[in-house]
């Protein structure tokens, strides 16, 4: 449970850490203009591979 | 057929709508894992569950890790939306500052998403009567279920997350996107709702009253489908002109929709009804006043849509900015005052409302009156407000769908 709670709390800062596009219906419609920094792939890995562990303790405390 | 052979040949379209359809997977995955401890038994056909259930995108029913889905959202959305129209000067003054004042806007709404889930969250874990009305139970000490309740939260802030992924390499508006998927995945279970009543009505030998409530909901459907894309194309012009350029352009014009506000004004009255409905189950059980599926809960129900779209209407249709916004670009409205601007937009506003609250009130009415006349439970949860919702986002992904065709088209020419 104490694992569950840990990764819970990282995945709620490392969400809070990528900040959003703002307006984003603008940069939807802006095709193949979104800049994507190096840091920014990073953190969506990571909050990926927090979303699979969570789903894993969960299945793990099943 | 042409438009699904351009999406093939575009890799950027196709690469967006392969994206987004990953992501519903991943959405679809992480709704059906349930926490430990929590079983879904029978999920709750009150108006109250109903309406939470379409808001979450669907995920409340099997009440999985993303339980509370995009929920938590909208809620912080709707007020911060309302606060930066002018009731509060910090979030007005923020809505005016471009993409920089978005992007605050965007993680306070993040914040406010947080506050939202976990005051949800606590409510579904520590309240008897709303583990009821969900149909679920939960077992485990105070301290599992306060872990739990983060849990939760933390599911509804990563399907924003997912939501605003969506918006940045996706097709449509995240949050709508998974709303509308969530009602799409409901529609099979609907229909086998319906199948399976044919039981009770042969064993009270009413047969005939089965297909004709049948007929009735296929006519209804077919109705609220019809005025939902009538009503969500409709738009009226009011013409407008430049200073220095006198002559009349037609393409010139400032453009206000039949449904100025969309679902809002029901969602509104369906979040009211909730409320109550949530509220008065503390002190009594006769709740029946409080579910739109009754004679007096539908009459209360379409007289609060009536209210929210007159209230709901004048402030997204703000006259004072409109007014602001010709005084700065050189422009006036044919035949008015740039000073009568103003209380020109409000009047207009409010006559384009005396007929946008009935088209509403008609959509979301229609299904729920159907079902009223019809004699017993059809079992359906599939409200106008769904269809109407579904109805637009597939409007809205089509002209974006056909607006990145058209781009990568010039972009070939060049």
């Amino acid at each position: 449970m104490i694992a569950l709670l840990i990764l819970s709390l990282l995945l709620i800062g490392v969400i809070l850490i990528q900040q959003p596009k703002g307006e984003s219906l603008a940069t939807a419609f802006n095709g193949g203009f979104i800049h994507i920094t190096k840091a920014e792939k990073q953190l969506s890995t990571i909050i990926l591979v927090l979303f699979l562990s969570i789903i894993a303790t969960i299945f793990i405390l099943k | 057929m042409n438009t699904i052979k351009k999406i093939i040949q575009s890799k950027q379209v196709r690469n967006r709508i392969l994206f987004t359809i990953l992501v519903l997977f991943v959405f679809h995955v992480g709704s059906l894992i349930t926490l430990p401890g929590v079983s879904a038994v029978a999920y709750g056909k009150q108006t109250f569950t109903n309406f939470l259930n379409i808001t979450t995108g669907g995920t409340l029913q099997s009440f999985g890790f993303l339980a509370l889905g995009v929920s938590p959202y909208i809620t912080s959305s709707i007020l911060i939306q309302l606060m930066s129209k002018g009731v509060s000067p910090y979030y007005t003054e923020l809505s005016q500052q471009g993409q920089l004042g978005q992007q605050k806007i965007q993680q306070h709404i993040r914040y406010f998403s947080i506050l939202f889930g976990m005051i949800s969250a606590l409510s579904i874990m520590f309240s008897p009567q709303f583990t009821s009305l969900l149909g679920v139970t939960i077992e485990g000490s105070v301290g599992d279920k306060f872990i739990y309740a983060i849990v939760l939260t933390v599911g509804s802030l990563f399907t924003l997350w997912l939501g605003e992924k969506i918006d940045e390499y996706g097709v449509g508006q995240g949050s709508s996107v998974l709303i509308a998927y969530g009602i799409l995945k409901g529609i099979p279970e609907q229909i086998i709702n319906v199948y399976n009543q044919y039981p009770f009505f042969e064993v009270i030998g009413r047969q005939s009253q089965y297909f004709w409530g049948v007929a009735g909901l296929v006519v209804a459907y077919a109705l609220v489908i019809f005025l939902s894309i009538k009503a969500n194309k409709k738009e009226y012009h009011i013409p407008i002109q430049s200073k220095s350029n006198p002559t009349v352009i037609k393409a010139h014009y400032y453009p206000i929709k039949l449904l100025a506000s969309s679902v809002m004004p029901v969602i509104f009255a369906t979040s009211i009804m909730s409320l109550l409905g949530l509220g008065t189950s503390f002190f009594t059980s006769n709740t029946s006043w409080t579910e739109y599926n009754t004679p007096i809960g539908f009459v209360i129900y379409i007289g609060l849509i009536f209210v929210f779209s007159y209230i709901y209407n004048t402030i997204q249709i703000s006259g004072e900015e409109i007014e602001k916004g010709l005084n700065e670009s050189s422009m006036y409205i044919t035949g008015i005052s740039n000073n009568d601007v103003s209380s020109f937009i409000t009047k207009k506003v409010i006559n384009i409302t005396h007929k946008g609250a009935p088209t509403l009130a008609l959509i979301a009415g229609i299904a729920i009156g159907v079902e009223l006349v019809i004699p017993g439970d059809m079992g359906l949860s599939l409200t106008g407000v769904s269809v109407l919702i579904l109805i637009g986002v597939l409007q809205e992904l089509t002209y974006q769908i056909n607006g990145l065709i058209e781009k990568n088209k010039y972009k070939e020419l060049i």
